[in-house]
């Protein structure tokens, strides 16, 4: 009975049967479509309405939602609606680059350090131990800080903070598949460690790099927004959403549009990743499938 | 037969929903148990024994199967429709459950004597020193030496015997008159299990509950229970007291389980020593399940499922085509 | 692993993590181009002020030097003097921590009030309303900024409602109970102050709501996750087969046993609102370590910035210490094999 249960679940990948899992997932499915919304609306819909975030207009200072003005102005009299669109842009951006550039350096060190083993190994990890000891968010902000003020210098420090996860994931796989005969056989007919990295631990990592960076995307949003808020990130005139909101903290009795529409466009894309993150790790995650 | 079995499964068909399809997991199914008879039902890993028991006592997940026909009574109550306050009572009291795993059976938080406690008062109104004294009295009889200490203990400072032997005691708890037991001793060594099916045996006696006994093992049947049924694929094929079904053998499917001796039916492979597999059981089988693996089929075991028939001895009852050709 | 042994390993690599935290934020904040010295000064300074700036910073010295002298204060408990208070950091901290602490506390009571039950639930109702409910809850609460959710929290209950003060720990004008734990609240209802107390506790609710409300959420995940193994272990069928009662079982058997592994995720979440602190003190005008570092952090006074990483470093790693041991405490096995 329960063999071939675990026959069944054994088969390979069915693609009717991951597409009816997905759409027996209202969690999926909703973070699938609040994501292209997002992508719609910062992708596309500056291009398509074609306006300048920056267009000053003292005359309409801090107006109030309209037709004319969606979410409303800020104190020079910009539309907030387009610079939320433009500002996803930088936000968006900047979060994807920064969970990239994090997840290949991180999956790179952390195969190297399994490949080589050794001393080199456990300086790595003990390294990693130490970041991942201190709370992230709080070191963050002191690279941030020591760095100065600026967006790039956000991203870097969150990229510097956000790689141990991954080189902690990628040598964990590099030990098991470093075991396999064919490496074994490669490293013996003296493959460079590069080279085994790249042609069989990076395709064996793949999978739960992309599941771990999918989740980390929303996170690293929330974190630039939260950088910019304290003014380590985007500067004030640039459209960044935590700096938009930033910006409208001090009319927010009066004018509370100025900083709610920003901080809804962040979490609401925030939301989309993390739906879909989850819903991902619960298809991928082998633990749940006997469970639905 | 005794006029009110304390088990009664009739004609019961079961199936697990997959997704485009389903598991016919067990059809048409009789098994009858009476006051204080040891009964047992054997069969390979994935015949259907444990899914059995577990249907009886109402324990599968609810959402995750379907019964297509048949009934289950136990102690007067009907299963199948049963509440969760009425299956709460007839739990733990009426029937009791010993599974498989002695490992993994006890809160590994909770000390023995803790659990014990909230076992015996959650059916009895009675104090926590008095239900500690039972308690201790229970293991006492599962031949725990110094159960004082034993009540302190965790399950994981315990051998697999003693805990094994401390889940019998709480089956026996609150004097149940069915015990179900799931492959009781299967995850022990040789020596400890027949120290605890011994103990098992000997303790139904003494308070006349009736145990279902579910193994793979035909050496255990053929010790301890009184009448035996024998499942191939999600099917009953003969049925009987044990000796009547051990001594003369009618079905080909027992003839092959007792030729293979005990050993070969390791607990979680099929049985290798008699040649093919279990058949696929999403598939609707016209014929007789057994049709695939046995040296007698012929067309008409592959094209319709035999019949009900009667051998010799009262009770022995076997669904073959060849019954007739074999007990020549 | 005995409790003895973990903790020696713990303590030397709590060594380590403020090595290493030192290590890594001194090397950054030198390394980069710019000059620490010219910047405090200002732009108009006269080259004068920034070589006197530097040297009374210790700026002219080698980076290893700078450093050493760092660490040799750090051992005597001296953080350095914050170039913004002019006193020395180890001070300033000392008088911000029990703000925090009493926000970053109520906070995580009430996440765990009512992600605890959330999370029970989501997992015996698995992918029932309830757990989908339960889920986007999560998924909204870990989505949350929080210094925007403070701001909507201050419009409403503080601008339209008035059922809140908008910011500060007391009104103005009523003195602070007198010092023994210096949380307000906890102190006035020591001292029998109740109408500090009062006033104490209508003060912490929105920060505290701002600052809780991610981490219901993670707290929710937590337990469902962990829920859903117990749920599954043979014992559970044992004590249902035993006729115990579902609400007995899931709460008599399984919370318990799943709790166990979620009190890391406490400590792990410690983290998480000590910076989350820095972003609410920020809009709630509450004067402890996070209003202190953001004004520090305006204000380029590294050595204060340097100092709270330090601290709240060490906090967290003696705050999972704790967690680990407590944990080993309440499983009977880790324990009795040590």
């Amino acid at each position: 009975m329960m063999a071939a249960l675990s026959r069944l679940a054994s088969r390979g990948i069915d693609w009717r049967r991951l597409r009816h899992r997905i759409g027996a997932s209202p969690v999926t499915v909703t973070g699938l479509v609040m994501l292209g919304i997002v992508v719609f609306c910062v992708g596309l819909l500056p291009n398509l309405l074609a306006q300048d975030p920056n267009v000053i207009n003292l005359r309409a200072r801090l107006a109030a939602p309209s037709w004319s003005h969606l979410f409303g102005t800020d104190e020079v009299g910009r539309d907030i609606f387009i610079r939320v669109l433009h500002g996803g842009q930088v936000s968006i951006g900047v979060a994807l680059f920064v969970v990239a550039v994090s997840a290949s350096v991180g999956t790179v060190i952390g195969g190297l350090s399994g490949l080589l083993g050794g001393m080199v190994d456990t300086a790595i990890m003990r390294l990693m131990d130490v970041v991942l000891a201190v709370p992230s968010l709080v070191l963050t902000m002191a690279l941030a800080a020591a760095l100065g003020p600026s967006l790039t210098n956000a991203v870097i420090a969150i990229a510097v903070v956000r790689v141990p996860t991954y080189v902690r994931l990628s040598r964990g796989q590099t030990l098991v598949v470093r075991e396999a005969g064919y490496v074994m056989a490669a490293r013996v007919f003296g493959a460079r460690p590069l080279q085994i990295l790249r042609l069989h631990v990076v395709p064996n990592i793949l999978s739960p790099v992309v599941v771990q960076a999918t989740l980390d995307v929303g996170a690293v949003i929330l974190m630039v927004a939260g950088l910019s808020f304290i003014g380590l990130g985007a500067q004030p005139p640039a459209a960044e959403w935590g700096a938009m909101v930033s910006a409208g903290r001090s009319f927010i009795l009066d004018q509370w549009w100025y900083s709610a529409f920003p901080g809804l466009a962040i979490l609401f894309t925030s939301i989309a990743f993390n739906l879909l993150g989850d819903g991902i790790r619960d298809l991928t995650d082998p633990r749940q499938k006997g469970r639905s | 037969m005794t006029a009110s079995p304390v088990l009664s499964i009739r004609n019961l068909s079961l199936e697990f929903p997959l997704w485009g399809g389903a598991l016919h997991a067990l059809e048409d199914v009789t098994i009858e148990i009476a006051a204080g008879e040891i009964v047992g039902v054997v069969g390979e890993s994935g015949c259907g024994k444990s899914v059995t028991a577990m249907a009886a006592m109402r324990l599968l997940p609810e959402r995750a199967y379907r019964v297509t026909q048949g009934a289950i009574v136990m102690l007067g109550q009907d299963m199948l429709t049963a509440g969760e306050a009425d299956l709460r009572a007839l739990r733990g009291s009426g029937v009791a459950m010993i599974f498989q795993e002695p490992l993994t059976a006890l809160n590994p938080t909770r000390r023995i004597g803790d659990l014990m406690v909230e076992v015996i008062r959650a059916h009895q109104p009675i104090g926590r020193s008095e239900a500690r004294e039972k308690a201790i009295g229970l293991l006492d009889s599962m031949r725990i030496a110094d159960a004082q200490a034993v009540m302190r203990r965790y399950p994981f400072e315990l051998s697999g015997g003693m805990r094994q032997r401390i889940v019998i005691a709480l089956a026996f708890a609150n004097d149940p008159r069915l015990v179900i037991a799931d492959e009781p001793t299967t995850a022990l060594d040789v020596t400890v299990q027949r120290q605890v099916l011994t103990l098992l045996q000997a303790r139904a006696r003494d308070v006349g509950a009736a145990v279902l006994l579910i193994t793979h093992d035909l050496g255990v049947v053929s010790e301890y229970a009184d009448s035996v049924y024998v499942m191939y694929a999600g099917k009953v094929v003969e049925s009987g007291p044990t000796d009547a079904v051990l001594t003369t053998p009618r079905h080909p499917y027992t003839r092959a389980l007792l030729q293979a001796g005990p050993e070969a039916v390791a607990p979680k492979s099929p049985l290798a020593a008699i040649p093919g597999g279990l058949p696929d059981l999403r598939e609707i089988i016209p014929g007789c399940r057994y049709a695939g693996r046995c040296g007698l089929a012929t067309d008409i075991c592959r094209g319709a499922a035999p019949p009900q028939s009667q051998a010799a001895a009262p009770g022995h009852t076997l669904s073959c085509w060849h019954a007739e050709g074999m007990s020549r | 692993m005995s409790i003895v042994g973990m903790l020696r390993r713990r303590l030397l690599f709590l060594v380590l993590v403020v090595f290493g935290v030192t290590l890594i934020t001194f090397a950054v904040s030198h390394l980069i181009p710019g000059d620490p010295a010219r910047l405090l000064a200002g732009d108009r300074a006269s080259d004068e002020l920034v070589a006197h700036m530097r040297l009374k910073l210790g700026l002219d010295r080698p980076l290893y030097v700078q450093y050493a002298r760092y660490m040799a204060g750090l051992l005597q408990g001296d953080l350095g003097t914050s170039i913004r208070t002019g006193r020395p950091v180890a001070e300033d901290i000392v008088a911000y921590f029990p703000a925090t602490l009493e926000l970053v506390l109520t906070a995580l009571t009430m996440a765990v009030l009512v992600g605890v039950p959330l999370g029970v639930a989501s997992a015996v109702w698995r992918n029932g309303w309830i757990d989908q409910i339960a889920r986007t809850f999560a998924a909204i609460g870990i989505s949350t900024p929080a210094f925007w959710l403070g701001l909507l929290l201050l419009v409403l209950f503080y601008g339209w409602l008035g059922w809140f003060p908008g910011g500060g720990r007391l009104p103005t004008g009523m003195a602070p109970p007198p010092p023994v734990t210096g949380m307000y609240v906890l102190d006035a209802v020591l001292n029998l102050e109740w109408g500090t107390a009062r006033a104490a506790l209508r003060h912490l609710v929105l920060p505290a709501v701002c600052l809780g409300f991610v981490h219901v959420g993670v707290i929710a995940r937590q337990i469902r996750s962990a829920m859903l193994d117990q749920l599954s272990e043979d014992y559970i069928r044992t004590a249902r087969a035993a006729g115990l009662s579902r609400s007995r079982v899931i709460l008599g058997h399984a919370l318990p046993n799943a709790a166990i592994p979620s009190v890391t995720v406490l400590g792990l979440a410690f983290g998480d609102l000590l910076y989350g602190a820095v972003l609410t003190e920020t809009i709630f005008a509450w004067p402890g370590m996070g209003a202190y570092v953001v004004n520090s952090i305006q204000a380029l006074d590294f050595p204060a910035v340097m100092g709270f990483t330090v601290v709240v470093s060490m906090a967290y790693v003696l705050v999972n210490l704790a967690v680990d041991v407590t944990y080993m405490l309440l499983d009977p096995r880790i324990k009795e094999v040590g």
